[in-house]
């Protein structure tokens, strides 16, 4: 049975649509991380699981109770923000038994909830420290603390880690993982970072323009991107689309058959084949086409190359062997099976 | 040697500002302190050096001690009075919606009335005889207040008139600040589960404390320099029950022909208000640097 379940919400900011037909169910202790570039509406449905917005339309149940007009405080919701919003006024200690103070816990049960948290995460020591005394690292596990301390029903982080420097938000990464797995909240993780979306989420959410593109697991969102977006987001660069009645197009059909057939047998006039970083690679032997190397770009694990096949671009990235130096020939190998079609009118992933 | 170049140009750009607080400011005030030590007269007669003959009959003074009483006095009513509405209206207009935006323009308008108009406006209203607010009394309540005749309703109409005037300022300041304050922060506390008074007293009043504290100070220095309405509406009186210290001077100057005396006074209100902004500032700057001792 499903724990929260988001059912057809709608929020306008003025006439801007933020969040359109917005429909999410999951699970008990389930983690979901939902991703879009800035502006998607992804912190939007944060904030309004959260009851900082009230949906213009739809439901939002929790437990089978709806509670989309329930204020934050009957929620028993907790968020993490962007920028923290630690109390400035306020010691570690003050921060973390905030909520539970505020609920009307005993003195003696706030200090043992505060206790066992700080010790979770490791900052007994910081406990009579301030915010602004805090390094970004210790800041973020206060942040964390201040939201879990009063076990809340729903967790909810928006960006949390975006502020900090590379290695550590590795580490937070992990740890926050860990914590969410130890605890087993319910979690909604919102990031624009579509590396980081793949790295923690076993199931993601794609969000563009207010709507969901595609919920699926990492997996299924690299082989089968359900529309052209969601390609292009999860792929990047790697992303090549061809038109099928382009030169390169028909090329490229002849030098896959097994494309070639599936087309054909669609019946359709057009069709945008798409070749993601996993369906060409460059290879050593002889076999498959020929293409001329426009310039390489190192990456930070492997390297991004830009070749010229008939008239069509191609980038292709490899993690291991050495990068082609330019100007050279290389030849490609296509993965027939790890090509995807999609229609070019709709933009939806032909099955 | 560039560092002593850069100086020198930096003392050419930094010339017109030395030069206009000299003139209007550095130089009277010098020239101030030492008529304080002379018997000089706004008549024209050379001013002779008289020791501190001034400053010992100003401490034997009677009008003056109630002058510097009644002028503490005001500075502490109006500096509460001032925390408590000006705050209180800030956060009215800052959870407002509509309305407020009106309000808030509507309120500043005293800022724009001349101080001296603004006195002699009220002035009337506090008449006596036909006064309105005495008129509205009468009607309401069946009797009518003594405003200028009792040195308590006095002191109370001068309050009333002085508080109005500085009242947008603080407000403002206070409205910025609570403007200034993170919305996420706020919105932190709701999920928490605060409640609304929680939220003011953890969140919201810490925040904006040091901008009181520069509202104090600036309604403090408003007090000591309060003029027009007493000039216009009291006269000081009835038995100097309203007397202020800048009353005090402008009457030892200007009725009293004793520019020394007033020198003097003037002096002792300097060296007053130095002594409190030190403070203000000394405890601002300890804040400040146990606030980088922390990081």
């Amino acid at each position: 049975m499903s724990y929260l379940v988001v059912d057809g919400v709608w929020f306008r900011y003025g006439d801007e649509v933020a969040v359109a037909d917005f429909s999410l169910s999951m699970g008990r202790g389930e983690f979901v991380v939902l991703v879009g570039p800035s502006g998607c509406g992804k912190t939007t449905v944060l904030r309004l699981v959260a009851g900082l917005l009230v949906p213009e339309r739809g439901r939002i149940l929790l437990e089978g109770r709806s509670i989309e007009r329930l204020s934050p405080r009957a929620r028993n919701v907790a968020m993490v923000f962007q920028n923290l919003a630690l109390y400035p006024h306020l010691t570690v200690f003050g921060n973390l038994a905030f909520g539970l103070r505020a609920r009307g816990e005993s003195r003696n049960e706030v200090r043992r909830k505060v206790a066992r948290m700080a010790a979770t995460l490791g900052i007994e020591k910081l406990l009579s420290r301030r915010p602004h005394q805090l390094s970004g690292g210790e800041a973020q596990r206060v942040a964390l603390g201040r939201a879990l301390v009063r076990q809340p029903s729903v967790f909810l982080l928006d960006e949390p880690l975006s502020d900090l420097d590379p290695p550590l938000r590795e580490r937070l990464r992990a740890e926050i993982l860990q914590l969410q797995r130890k605890i087993g909240v319910t979690t909604i993780y919102v990031t624009h970072d579509r590396a980081e979306a793949l790295t923690i989420g076993s199931r993601i959410v794609v969000m563009s323009e207010g709507r969901i593109q595609q919920d699926g697991t990492a997996e299924e969102l690299l082989t089968s991107p359900a529309n052209l977006f969601v390609a292009r987001f999860f792929w990047g660069k790697g992303c090549n689309l061809i038109r099928c009645e382009t030169k390169g197009g028909r090329a490229l059909l002849s030098a896959c058959p097994k494309i070639g057939r599936r087309v054909r047998d669609l019946g359709l006039n057009d069709v945008v084949i798409a070749i993601g970083p996993e369906a060409v690679a460059i290879s050593n032997g002889l076999g498959g086409v020929s293409a001329r190397v426009v310039d390489t770009r190192r990456l930070d694990y492997g390297h991004e190359t830009r070749v010229m096949w008939e008239d069509i671009e191609l980038t292709i990235r490899q993690s291991a062997s050495p990068p082609p130096a330019p100007p050279c020939q290389v030849h490609l190998q296509f993965f027939a099976d790890r090509i995807v079609l999609f229609d070019p009118r709709t933009g939806a992933l032909i099955k | 040697m560039t560092g002593s170049y850069a100086g020198r140009t930096g003392l050419w750009f930094a010339l017109p500002a030395l030069a206009y607080v000299s003139i209007i400011w550095l130089l009277p005030s010098v020239y101030s302190v030492f008529l304080s030590f002379t018997d000089a007269s706004i008549l024209p007669s050379r001013p002779r050096f008289v020791g501190v003959r001034n400053f010992v009959e100003l401490f034997v003074n009677e009008e003056f001690k109630a002058a510097c009483l009644n002028t503490v006095g005001l500075m502490a009513v109006l500096v509460v009075a001032e925390l408590v509405f000006a705050t209180g209206l800030a956060l009215l207009l800052w959870e407002g919606g509509y309305g407020a935006r009106i309000v808030e323009r509507l309120v500043v308008l005293p800022l724009a009335i001349s101080p001296m108009v603004a006195a002699l406006c009220f002035k009337w209203l506090f008449n006596e005889e036909y006064g309105p607010i005495n008129y509205v009394l009468s009607r309401i309540a069946g009797s009518t207040v003594p405003w200028l005749s009792s040195p308590f309703w006095a002191r109370a109409a001068v309050s009333v008139v002085a508080f109005w005037e500085v009242l947008p300022l603080s407000m403002l300041m206070l409205l910025a600040a609570l403007r200034n304050i993170p919305a996420h922060l706020l919105e932190a506390a709701r999920l928490d589960g605060a409640s609304k008074v929680r939220i003011l007293g953890l969140v919201v009043f810490p925040s904006i404390l040091p901008v009181a504290g520069t509202v104090a100070i600036v309604v403090a220095l408003r007090a000591i320099s309060l003029f027009a309405p007493v000039l216009a509406i009291t006269r000081g009186g009835p038995i100097f029950s309203t007397e202020l210290v800048s009353l005090f001077i402008y009457d030892c100057a200007w009725h009293k022909m004793r520019l020394g005396l007033a020198c003097a006074a003037s002096t002792l209100v300097l060296a007053g208000c130095a002594l409190v902004s030190w403070g203000y500032l000394r405890a601002i700057r300890g804040q400040r640097l146990a606030k980088e001792a922390g990081q």
